[in-house]
């Protein structure tokens, strides 16, 4: 419903019970009245500027167990949830609604009986045509529904996956076997069937753990485990271990400052063993590859630069984006699944920090990640 | 009290605490294969985990069928026949990897593993 009809329909209203006999006026609200009752599911009131309600449809009247009669000349307060009302956010959501002329909320609220409930609301601000403030108008409904899906999809996410590793560890361990068997008495053949074995598993794990990293993000449940390290010193156990695995690629590291940054050292070496895996990914054996860590203002900025492939322009947002993948990666046939540069910009930004990325095609791209350094934390 | 003991074998003993036979068949072909002794058993309330000092270093599961990985380890680390004991826990959750150092483990390791980082962690632990 356009916000301006609802601005003149409140003002008409107000005026029509103000004069008491104007027969159109009437109509109007009977009109309005009928609509508004007739949205089931949907809880439509109205509140005056401090948030006393002043209309009440039978949606809300389903929603939240209050009569209409209760309902009128109470604060709106009485369907929020104690710990919001500590918190002072229903006043914070009349003032947000004004100011910014629409709020778009998801939260608990509260019926009569004292069930607490999921829902998506609305708030608007109500102006008459003379464009003078006249309260609010809301807008709820019942998401608890959803809610719960999202919340069984992400457990099951969550189970699946920890269900999954133990056999794959028991898998991995096997493979070991058989690799120190086949090292001493095994053929070429044997030998190569046995790493790609433990390769394919490995993968398998990397998958895993996105995914399970996913579902973590989705949850809100990425934790961070933080302490104070040197910036350099996790970039250098990072390309150490990388240069274990990728024996053939170079990898330069140039220091352009030594400050302490107060972090998670595990996930900021996933992030950087990411970009530097996509590096060595998209760009061919010979090339270098260069790892920078440098200060601007407050922050330590690493970068990671290939001369590889590049980004197309239009692109090079989407990288970021969950499930994503670069069309070059689809037509050089590199494998992944889209997680990595999403997984990635997670981490960043629960450090408070920013992810982003320079490319020109068919000469290279750098990506960079900046962390706040220690003292501003 | 705990005492520090050190058994005078030449070959070092590791237990394993595993409800899965899964793991624990390999693991214990792995640890063989490279000199270790190896004990195991799928129950996290054995008796004899806490009896007395029965290896040089405990391996444990987080998950077990009757009992919590983490009991275990501080069942293993309040008895002063076996407080001594370097235990290094495994989970599939990273999360493991707090609660089993509330738990007083010495180490932790994250399934699926590498055999080489567990026996790094291992070799750290046991000398």
């Amino acid at each position: 419903m356009p916000q301006s009809k609802k601005g003149k329909y409140s003002a008409r209203l107000s005026n029509a019970k103000e004069s008491g006999s104007h027969e159109s006026f009437r109509t109007h609200d009977s009109f309005y009245r009928m609509m508004v009752d007739s949205l089931n599911g949907y809880s439509v009131f109205t509140t005056d500027k401090k948030g006393n309600i002043s209309s009440w449809n039978t949606g809300s009247e389903k929603l939240f167990g209050y009569k209409e009669k209760e309902a009128i000349g109470k604060n709106f307060s009485i369907i929020f949830t104690d710990e919001d009302i500590k918190k002072s956010i229903p006043r914070k959501e009349l003032e947000m609604a004004e100011k910014k002329g629409k709020v778009i909320n998801e939260r608990n609220h509260v019926k009569k009986d004292g069930t607490i409930f999921w829902a998506s609301g609305l708030a608007y601000p109500l102006k008459d045509e003379k464009s003078i403030h006249r309260g609010f108008s809301f807008i709820l409904i019942d998401h608890s529904k959803e809610k719960e899906l999202d919340k069984r999809r992400d457990d099951f996410i969550s189970t699946a996956t920890h269900e999954l590793k133990t056999p794959i560890t028991s898998m991995k361990l096997f493979a070991e076997i058989v690799q120190r068997q086949t090292k001493k008495t095994g053929t070429k053949a044997e030998k190569e069937s046995v790493k790609e074995l433990s390769i394919q598993l490995d993968r398998l794990t990397a998958l895993m753990n996105y995914l399970l990293d996913v579902a973590k993000i989705q949850q809100g449940k990425l934790e961070l485990n933080k302490t104070s390290f040197n910036a350099n010193s996790f970039i250098e156990e990072t390309i150490l271990m990388i240069k274990n695995i990728s024996i053939n690629r170079t990898i330069n590291f140039t220091k352009n400052t030594d400050k302490k940054i107060y972090a998670d050292k595990e996930r900021l070496t996933q992030v950087l063993t990411n970009l530097i895996s996509n590096a060595i990914k998209y760009s061919a054996t010979g090339k270098e590859i260069i790892v920078n860590s440098a200060q601007n203002k407050n922050n330590v900025v690493v970068s990671v630069q290939d001369f590889g492939l590049g980004i197309p322009k239009s692109e090079q947002k989407l990288v970021f984006n969950r499930f994503y993948r670069a069309n070059s990666a689809i037509d050089h046939d590199i494998g992944g699944i889209g997680l990595g540069l999403y997984v990635a910009k997670q981490i960043v930004q629960a450090h408070h920090g920013r992810i982003w990325v320079k490319s020109v095609e068919q000469q290279g791209s750098t990506f960079y990640f900046s962390i706040p350094v220690k003292n501003r934390l | 009290m705990c005492y520090s003991q050190i058994v005078p074998k030449k070959t070092k003993t590791i237990f394993i605490i595993d409800d899965n036979e899964h793991i624990l068949k390999p693991l214990s072909t792995l640890l063989s294969s490279f000199g270790y002794l190896v004990k195991t058993t799928t129950n996290g309330k054995d008796p004899k985990i806490t009896k007395k000092p029965f290896a040089n270093l405990i391996l444990l599961d987080m998950r077990l069928k009757d009992i919590g990985g983490q009991d275990v380890c501080l069942r293993i680390k309040e008895n002063k026949e076996t407080c001594h004991i370097p235990v290094i826990m495994f989970s599939a959750d990273n999360r493991g990897k707090i609660i089993s150092k509330g738990a007083g483990a010495d180490d932790f390791i994250e399934k699926p593993f590498v055999m080489a980082n567990l026996l790094k962690k291992i070799e750290k632990h046991i000398s």
